[in-house]
């Protein structure tokens, strides 16, 4: 999984937003380190949208209250959620190896 | 400032895919503003130049990777992979095609049709001819045989009667041997005479046939007598033409030539013997049973079994050659034997085979022609 995607997952997990909403989360949560250009960041909302991982909530009336109807807002789907875990899973599993790795070598 | 940035950045947008910056315009604008805003945004001149060539790269990028990812759809759809998708895929496109231009639709199918439809009878005609097996029983053990000139053997000239009964009477390869004479024979029971075709045969013709009448009996060895009562067997549809559905067939009669005949048989309607006969009636020996030049006769045999044809063709040659050697009529003649049916597909054989093969020569080419005639179309559309 992209980067990218990982992270756009990873702020959606834990509430609907709109797109520049994931762009500050995604600013903040990978401390400063990942921007998403205006662009690239629509380019990977549509492919995750296509691929069924997120869902868009334009016009369905269940955006949060008190915002702009004209912005879309962008959920987490089931299979998303599942595809994150997975992606955190192997993270966990890299990591484990790359730490035993490490260990045996320096001991 | 920021306003002409966003101005400047909805300009840019312009080199995304329309329908990507339809979709998404108003996000990204409102993540551009979010840019704009944050702790980030280029405070001095090298800054902004920065923030421009990044937002620029960004925008070129994101437009290759999405008309390559449409490109990508296009072709999925172009080429599914699933076998019954794809089909359908081509049926469907085939039929819009064919809807869209129903001039070459129409020369299509009536070009098949023609094609098809000739290959389909001359084939009907073939079959009959060559596959089908002839309607008696046996067909493999039946040779007609034939007089033929020494010097010229494949010269088949018919047979005389006295030979045939020299023939019938010394041979050793058969298990019986008959003669007919198709003729005309008129039906004298009007005030005008009708014409039918009617064949004159020995009783032994039948037996060796193995064909029975649907009704009455066959004929026998005495029907061919002089002095006996004069009988014949009809057809079928000789029988219903007069007679309708009535199957008592004793005390019929028929006058043909003027002379009262009983019929004593009625046969199949599959009987074709040869084609187109309507009557059959006994050959007699007539007075010129012992003219050697009067070669009139057909005549057919059922083999013995074990005789091949190269065997019954030395033996039916040697006797009609030993009566060459002692009578002058017969001088430099001998006989020539085929299979029965090589017998009736003589030369017909080679032309139906021809026929066939022209037929599917005008097939092929019609095949051949919907491809020619379906590229000089789009070409001609499609300018």
């Amino acid at each position: 999984m992209k980067l990218q995607w990982f992270h756009i997952l990873l702020a959606l997990s834990d509430g609907e937003k709109h797109g520049s909403g994931i762009m500050r989360e995604v600013l903040n949560q990978s401390e400063d380190r990942i921007k998403l250009w205006p662009a690239t960041l629509y380019g990977a909302l549509e492919q995750l949208t296509n691929s069924g991982f997120i869902v868009e909530l334009r016009g369905s009336g269940r955006h949060p209250k008190g915002q702009s109807e004209r912005k879309k807002y962008y959920r987490l789907s089931k299979t998303g959620r599942e595809a994150l875990e997975e992606e955190v899973a192997r993270f966990e599993r890299l990591n484990r190896t790359v730490r035993l790795k490490l260990h045996a070598r320096q001991s | 400032m920021s306003r002409r940035a966003v101005r400047f950045f909805l300009i840019l947008l312009r080199l995304l895919p329309r329908d990507f910056r339809q979709a998404h315009a108003d996000g990204m604008e409102d993540a551009f503003r979010e840019l704009l805003k944050s702790e980030t945004r280029p405070r001095d001149l090298i800054q902004w130049a920065v923030f421009w060539v990044r937002v620029l790269q960004d925008i070129l990028t994101q437009a290759a990777q999405t008309r390559q990812t449409k490109r990508q759809n296009r072709h999925a759809r172009r080429y599914p992979q699933s076998l019954l998708s794809t089909m359908m895929t081509d049926i469907a496109h085939a039929v819009r095609g064919l809807a869209r231009s129903p001039g070459f639709t129409i020369v299509a199918i009536v070009s098949l049709a023609i094609g098809i439809g000739v290959n389909t009878s001359v084939f009907s005609l073939v079959n009959a001819v060559q596959f089908r097996p002839l309607p008696f029983s046996a067909p493999h053990d039946l040779f007609h045989v034939s007089e033929a000139e020494q010097d010229c053997r494949g010269c088949r000239i018919g047979m005389s009667y006295a030979t045939y009964n020299n023939l019938a009477a010394a041979n050793s390869v058969f298990s019986s041997v008959g003669a007919y004479r198709e003729t005309e024979v008129a039906i004298t029971e009007t005030v005008l005479p009708i014409t039918i075709a009617a064949t004159r045969l020995t009783p032994s013709v039948l037996d060796i046939l193995g064909v029975l009448p649907v009704a009455g009996r066959p004929m026998v060895s005495q029907d061919d007598q002089i002095g006996v009562p004069a009988v014949a067997l009809v057809s079928q549809n000789f029988w219903v033409s007069r007679f309708g559905n009535d199957i008592n067939i004793n005390g019929r009669t028929v006058s043909i030539n003027g002379i009262e005949h009983a019929i004593i048989g009625v046969m199949p309607r599959s009987f074709e013997f040869p084609e187109s006969s309507d009557l059959w009636l006994p050959l007699t020996a007539s007075a010129n049973r012992f003219d050697r030049d009067e070669r009139n006769l057909q005549v057919i045999g059922r083999r013995l079994p074990g005789n091949e044809l190269a065997v019954i063709d030395q033996d039916v040659a040697s006797i009609v050659e030993g009566i060459a050697t002692t009578d002058p009529a017969m001088a430099g003649k001998t006989a020539n034997v085929l299979g029965y049916r090589d017998f009736m597909q003589d030369g017909i054989s080679t032309a139906f085979w021809l026929l066939l093969g022209a037929a599917s020569g005008v097939l092929l080419i019609a095949c051949a022609n919907i491809p020619c005639r379906q590229r000089f179309h789009i070409g001609y559309t499609s300018q």
